[in-house]
């Protein structure tokens, strides 16, 4: 968890900074989404109920505020929360900070929301209620310093970081299962559309990867991929391999298609499937490889 | 030669040994409490109920009776996600989710907008909305979020964003107070991509039209703006 908290949280802190940039368009007074809207927004693109009328209180301090520079400091305060969440300092309060900050400017604005920022919210969320910062954060090490720290971090139940796995299998699950309902899918030709989305486009790809028989490849290795992702991984002699195929899969859309932080989001829930004990020693191994050669060979 | 090397390489493999040994662990495993395994329990169900898809289209209007997996996501629509205990936990805590990217089908329509702002004085201009295709790619990863908005404001079913953004449109072109914005009028630029099975030599060409002509609200405008009102 601690690896995952870094991570993910430095990739919310630049998720948070590169909307800043923006701040202004989307949630103040004078921009193209007026906070009333986001109530009325929240019934339609949130598939919760048909009749569209939601009668329950929700996570939102910035209801009804409306002076942009509250608006403004809530949203360095949400930044401030996300660099402390990933440098690991004063964990439990910035995570919490970070959770509510991060559902709060989500239920001001859904209209720019895609799937990687609900990747945003509910890993905001989980990190909030795991203990994650009881390995690989600040807090450990001034801990350690002070003396009030066992040198070996406790043992604590794994269920917080089964559950980020089981959210990413149902992501991979859902999706998949939703696109067998497309013909293009299925067809094997979905992949000839987003290509040509001249919207999304970034790097130059090779003209082949966009034509037939190529496409095929594509399209009915991306619904293999994701179907592998959301069940073999858990089976331990095939996950490596499987999560090395998810790595490409979100590598190649990244590299071809205009989709900022959604391959780095996504790729960092795969730390869920490793225990620490397996990160420690990958570590460890890391270090062996790089440490010094002993001095007493011949020449 | 060969037996340094060897030497070497076994030197490697003693150190990385020794290094993955591992740790000895305290033999107590956290116990988790009844309520952790219940609250765990509920979120999965909650959260797998609002993340399954939804059946086909003609299984939701009724034209075909469902069938198998069909039968149960049809269930899932119209009961489960109905019930309050479980839109009731994850709507105000913000766990809901809803994984359809590209889902069913990819889109087919190649989408961007603009807008023609005419002021006081009968001149137009043109406001050109961040398009990400003539963005540079630096550009582009940062103002993604402008696309994403446009991809919304250009549903038919969100008539209720056209007023504010043609608002703000106005907001940003204003610059003479003696010449306000008073009209803004919205186009839609679109391009249905080449059919996989109807291939052409070229792109078929983007097509346009306005989608939404708005009376700009002038009080808001100089409010916003901090001109002084009554000047007209």
């Amino acid at each position: 968890m601690g690896v995952f908290r870094a991570i993910m949280g430095g990739l919310i802190f630049i998720n948070f900074a590169m909307i800043s940039v923006f701040f202004k368009d989307f949630y103040s007074e004078q921009g193209y989404y007026p906070g009333w809207m986001g109530s009325l927004a929240m019934n339609k693109d949130v598939y919760l109920v048909q009749d569209g009328s939601i009668h329950y209180p929700r996570i939102d301090p910035l209801h009804g505020v409306t002076d942009y520079r509250v608006l403004v400091a809530f949203n360095i305060f949400v930044l401030i929360a996300a660099l402390l969440t990933s440098l690991g300092l004063f964990t439990r309060v910035a995570s919490i900070c970070l959770a509510i900050g991060a559902i709060t400017l989500h239920h001001r604005n859904t209209s720019i929301l895609h799937g990687g920022d609900t990747v945003v919210r509910i890993s905001a969320i989980y990190m909030a209620i795991a203990p994650s910062g009881a390995a690989f954060s600040l807090d450990r090490l001034i801990a350690l310093r002070k003396g009030i720290a066992p040198a070996i971090p406790p043992l604590v139940s794994l269920w917080p970081q089964r559950l980020i796995a089981y959210n990413c299998c149902l992501i991979y699950f859902t999706t998949t299962w939703a696109k067998w309902f497309g013909h293009l899918w299925k067809g094997g030709a979905a992949t000839w559309y987003p290509a040509r989305l001249h919207e999304f486009d970034r790097f130059p790809v090779p003209a082949f990867f966009n034509q037939f028989p190529m496409v095929y490849v594509t399209t009915w290795g991306t619904l293999a991929v994701e179907f592998a992702l959301a069940t073999l991984v858990w089976f331990k002699p095939l996950r490596k391999w499987v999560l090395l195929s998810g790595l490409m899969l979100h590598g190649y859309i990244d590299y071809s298609m205009n989709i900022p932080l959604f391959g780095y989001l996504m790729a960092t829930l795969y730390l869920s499937f490793y225990e620490g004990e397996e990160v420690a020693a990958w570590f460890d191994r890391l270090k062996a490889r790089f440490a010094k050669k002993p001095v007493t060979e011949a020449v | 030669m060969a037996k340094k090397t060897a030497a070497k390489k076994s030197a490697v493999k003693d150190k990385v040994k020794a290094s993955t040994a591992v740790t000895p662990v305290p033999a107590v495993v956290p116990k988790v409490h009844p309520a952790v395994v219940a609250f765990v329990a509920y979120h999965i169900v909650a959260i797998t109920i609002y993340a399954l898809p939804k059946p086909s289209n003609d299984v939701l209007s009724g034209k075909v009776s469902p069938r198998g997996s069909d039968a149960l996501l049809a269930f899932n629509v119209r009961e489960m996600k109905q019930w309050a205990v479980f839109y009731g936990y994850l709507y105000p805590t913000g766990f809901w989710q809803y994984w359809d990217m590209f889902a069913p089908d990819p889109a087919q329509t190649d989408i961007w907008g603009d807008a023609e702002v005419t002021f006081l004085d009968g001149t137009k201009t043109m406001f050109q909305y961040p398009r990400m295709k003539i963005s540079s790619i630096p550009d582009k990863f940062m103002q993604e979020r402008y696309r994403k908005f446009f991809e919304r404001v250009n549903l038919e079913e969100n008539p209720y964003f056209w007023s504010p953004f043609a608002q703000a449109i106005a907001l940003k072109t204003a610059t003479d107070q003696s010449s306000p914005p008073v009209r803004v009028t919205l186009f839609r630029h679109f391009q249905e991509v080449m059919r996989h099975d109807k291939q052409t030599p070229n792109e078929p060409p983007y097509g346009s039209y306005p989608f939404f002509t708005f009376v700009v609200d002038q009080h808001k405008l100089f409010t916003d703006k901090g001109w002084k009102l009554g000047i007209h």
